[in-house]
């Protein structure tokens, strides 16, 4: 017997909240503090991938990681600032004050993919010389994605 | 010396079954995004799996019976489907997110993407639960999974600070930027990756399979009093490189190469080769577990003969389960991302612990099937009150689930 | 004379695992096949398969188990009946006196899909125990009593290692203490901790009442009706094994 109308409700609440979650698929925002809530987790992954990448470069010139390591690592770093990017594009802003903020937030993101992308190209490439060039702009685009969530909390 | 050398080989195989891709990634993210908060969470998953492990060990050393085989018997075929349906579940999450773990592992060591390593992990994994016999088979990966203890020497390397680590860990803390839903539902993630169903299936499947009696019971304790609290060490071990050497550089954890980055900081590449090599041992070794137990709990449901301590004609359904096990996980790990499957798993496992302990608790207090051996009542009286604790998390996973968004 | 000796079918035998004579496993009993005689219904074999199992899972989840266990079954979806001479009793466990190869080879199947016995007790032929396990019961007045969980059984022997003991049904079993009853708290050998489970399920187990065969009137699809009123129901006799 199938479930009935009523029954059927909780089950596919339930299913789709659990979907929701498993595939984190994004929910818009509609007022303000919720559009500065998803900017602020937006930096914060932005930051986890930028340092990641600082400690793959700083680990990898020091040669205490292995090339494949370091490369997929990089990889990685620059996937999440990428998906962290789209995500937070993919928003539509509320308002004006959020446009402004997207504005703002929106260059930084772009710098930090950036780097990340050259940092993957150059480590895969084994240009270590490079590395410690392009972790010390990491380091500036982190700072500045800090300085952002000072400002916006 | 036989005998002495049998309670070593059980404790390195509780130590290296402790630790899945589910503890590599989990627990290292809970000490990067919490610190030492959520320590208490592990620990107390620590104490719930050597209490139930225990019972479930036990009780299958001296009644020959499997904990599913129990389960159907006391509470009911329909109670026991339920349950059924949720531990296969998760227990096919759990071995797609092992075999994808092996190919993550596979891809850090040789930087060859990991969905190729899938397929071949997938058939390694199937050829040894064919052939190999099952003591050897957990022996090997147990003993190889001993290179985890790597985690202890880079802890030591790092030169944390023990009494700012302790202070956290004694005073949890909750970062202002994090929700209180999210340190519960990590918290609840923590429980959960020390205390998957799974763990106890296996221990108490294999106690049958390595054809344990009572007078194997001091290797049964030695596994797990010495073992799984060593296991739940490393555990810690993880969340402490977590908080040491991540959470300081704002570092949060969605990838098994985050993990090795702090091992490479304290012991170099050496150590990050002991590190994958430990890491492979441990996920295959869980692969195997997970699909392994999957097996189990069917056959023991529908009392069909199970195990690899017959011949293999002589348990044909156990066997075809097996393989489809491992197909369903192996196309299951090509599709989705099995990072999130993993953390999904472990939320889940503590969702449906409850119904796994239950029964065994009731079961070793039951001179029928346990003799005189019952539990002690400072056994029950801790086991009973974890058990409610579990309750309140199961009850309280999903709307975490939800109010975090799958933690995101 | 001595004392019959008693089992209580859900709790001592169906669920149980099956065991063949070379120590292989080959299923569990997951039903009991009653012949109704003049004094009251004897077991005359054991129901074992999926599709025995599949009917008493009930509900949606069982119409959807049934689905599945069916289709993976199929050719041998139907149940086969271990007759007494089959099988001995043990402490834990059901073991055949043959290999299992051969018990398939001589135990003959059952059909799944069949009427639910209906009318007078007296003009019943074959029933299942899991056509009374849960059903509703009613007494002479027509007044609604607790549900069945589990049938009181008389042996004609030993109930541990002997092989072809008959067992007949002295009476079914209602209420919820049966819940306690089937985790065996009520066994004077059962568990007795933790303390607290064990002082809940003994205290639900008070409620339990035993309803002895002649006492029952007629079955209808999942319903019993009786002869006698409620208040007249008597207690459950403490049975140790």
């Amino acid at each position: 017997m199938a479930p009935t109308g009523r029954a059927r409700l909780p089950i596919f609440a339930v299913a789709a909240a659990v979907g929701a979650a498993a595939t984190s698929c994004v929910l818009p925002a509609r007022s303000t503090s919720a559009y500065r809530g998803k900017a602020l987790s937006t930096t914060t992954a932005a930051i986890s991938a930028l340092e990641s990448a600082r400690f793959t470069a700083d680990l990898a010139g020091r040669g205490r990681l292995t090339a494949a390591y370091s490369s997929i690592a990089m990889r990685e770093a620059e996937t999440d600032a990428s998906a962290a990017q789209a995500d937070f594009d993919s928003i539509q802003p509320p308002n004006t004050t959020s446009d402004r903020l997207r504005a703002q937030l929106d260059p930084l993101l772009a710098d930090a993919v950036g780097t990340l992308s050259t940092l993957r190209i150059v480590t895969r490439r084994g240009d270590l010389d490079r590395l410690g060039h392009l972790a010390a702009d990491a380091a500036k685009e982190s700072r500045a994605l800090q300085q952002f969530q000072e400002d916006h909390r | 010396m036989k005998k002495s050398l049998q309670i070593t080989l059980g404790i390195l195989t509780a130590i290296g079954g402790m630790i899945d891709i589910g503890n590599l990634i989990g627990n290292t993210e809970a000490g990067a995004r919490f610190g030492l908060s959520l320590a208490w969470a592990l620990v107390l998953g620590g104490l719930t799996i050597v209490l139930y492990a225990n019972m479930a060990g036990r009780v299958a050393a001296v009644s020959h019976r499997a904990t599913f085989d129990v389960i159907r018997e006391r509470l009911g075929p329909r109670v026991a489907l339920v349950d059924l349906g949720a531990s296969v579940l998760l227990t096919l999450l759990t071995t797609l997110a092992e075999i994808a773990g092996v190919g993550l592992v596979l891809e850090l060591a040789t930087g060859v993407t990991y969905r190729i390593w899938i397929p071949l992990a997938a058939v390694a994994l199937w050829m040894i639960l064919w052939r190999s016999k099952f003591e050897h088979m957990e022996r090997v990966y147990g003993t190889a999974g001993l290179a985890m203890l790597v985690l202890l020497f880079a802890v030591w390397r790092l030169h944390p600070d023990g009494g700012a680590l302790t202070h956290r860990a004694l005073h949890p803390w909750r970062p202002p930027h994090e929700t209180v839903y999210a340190y519960w539902y990590l918290a609840i993630a923590q429980f959960g990756a020390m205390t998957t169903p799974y763990e106890v299936l296996f221990f108490s499947s294999g106690a049958v399979e390595e054809r344990w009696t009572t007078s194997d019971l001091n290797v049964e304790r030695a596994n797990v009093f010495i073992g799984f609290p060593l296991g739940t060490l490393l555990a810690l071990a993880l969340m402490i490189i977590g908080a040491v050497a991540l959470k300081p550089r704002g570092i949060g954890v969605a990838h098994l190469s985050q993990v090795g980055l702090p091992i490479s900081l304290s012991l170099g590449r050496t150590g990050v080769w002991f590190f994958l090599f430990g890491a492979f041992a441990a996920v295959f070794g869980a692969a195997a577990e997970a699909s392994l137990s999957t097996a189990y709990s069917i056959c023991q449901y529908f009392g069909v003969q199970w195990g690899k301590y017959v011949k293999r004609a002589d348990a044909p359904v156990f066997f075809r389960l097996l393989l489809a096990t491992i197909v369903v996980s192996t196309f299951g790990a090509l599709i989705f991302d099995p990072i999130k499957v993993t953390l999904l798993a472990i939320v889940l496992s503590a969702a449906a612990i409850p119904l796994t302990f239950f029964p065994l608790l009731v079961v070793a207090n039951d001179p029928d099937f346990v003799g005189d051996r019952v539990n002690g009542r400072f056994t029950n009286l801790v086991s009973v009150a974890l058990l409610v604790v579990m309750a309140l998390m199961s009850v309280a996973t999903i709307p975490l689930l939800i109010l975090t968004r799958g933690n995101t | 004379m001595t004392e019959p000796v008693v089992l209580h079918a859900m709790r001592d035998l169906v669920d149980r695992q099956i065991v063949d004579a070379d120590d292989l496993l080959a299923g569990k009993v997951d039903d009991l096949l009653l012949a109704c005689g003049g004094a009251g219904p004897t077991v005359t074999g054991l129901l074992v398969g999926a599709g025995a199992l599949a009917p008493r899972i009930g509900g949606r989840l069982g119409a959807a188990f049934e689905d599945v266990v069916r289709r993976l079954s199929a050719p041998q979806w139907e149940p086969q009946c271990l007759s007494p001479d089959l099988y001995r009793r043990t402490q834990s466990a059901i073991e055949l006196t043959v290999p299992r190869e051969y018990a398939r080879g001589v135990a003959p199947r059952a059909p799944v899909h069949r009427n639910l016995p209906r009318g007078p007790v007296e003009e019943l032929e074959d029933v299942r125990l899991s056509d009374l396990i849960g059903a509703a019961v009613f007494d002479a007045s027509g007044f609604p009593v607790a549900p069945v969980g589990d049938a009181r059984l008389i042996l004609s022997g030993p109930a541990v290692d002997a092989v072809g003991v008959a067992m007949a049904v002295d009476g079914l079993i209602i209420g919820l203490g049966s819940v306690g009853d089937r985790l065996g708290f009520r066994l004077p050998h059962g568990p007795k901790r933790p303390f607290m489970l064990h002082r809940a399920f003994r205290s639900v187990a008070r409620h339990a009442r035993l309803v002895r065969w002649s006492e029952i009137d007629r079955l209808e699809p999942r319903e019993v009706h009786l002869r006698v009123r409620r208040e007249e129901l008597h207690t459950l006799p403490d049975d140790g094994i």
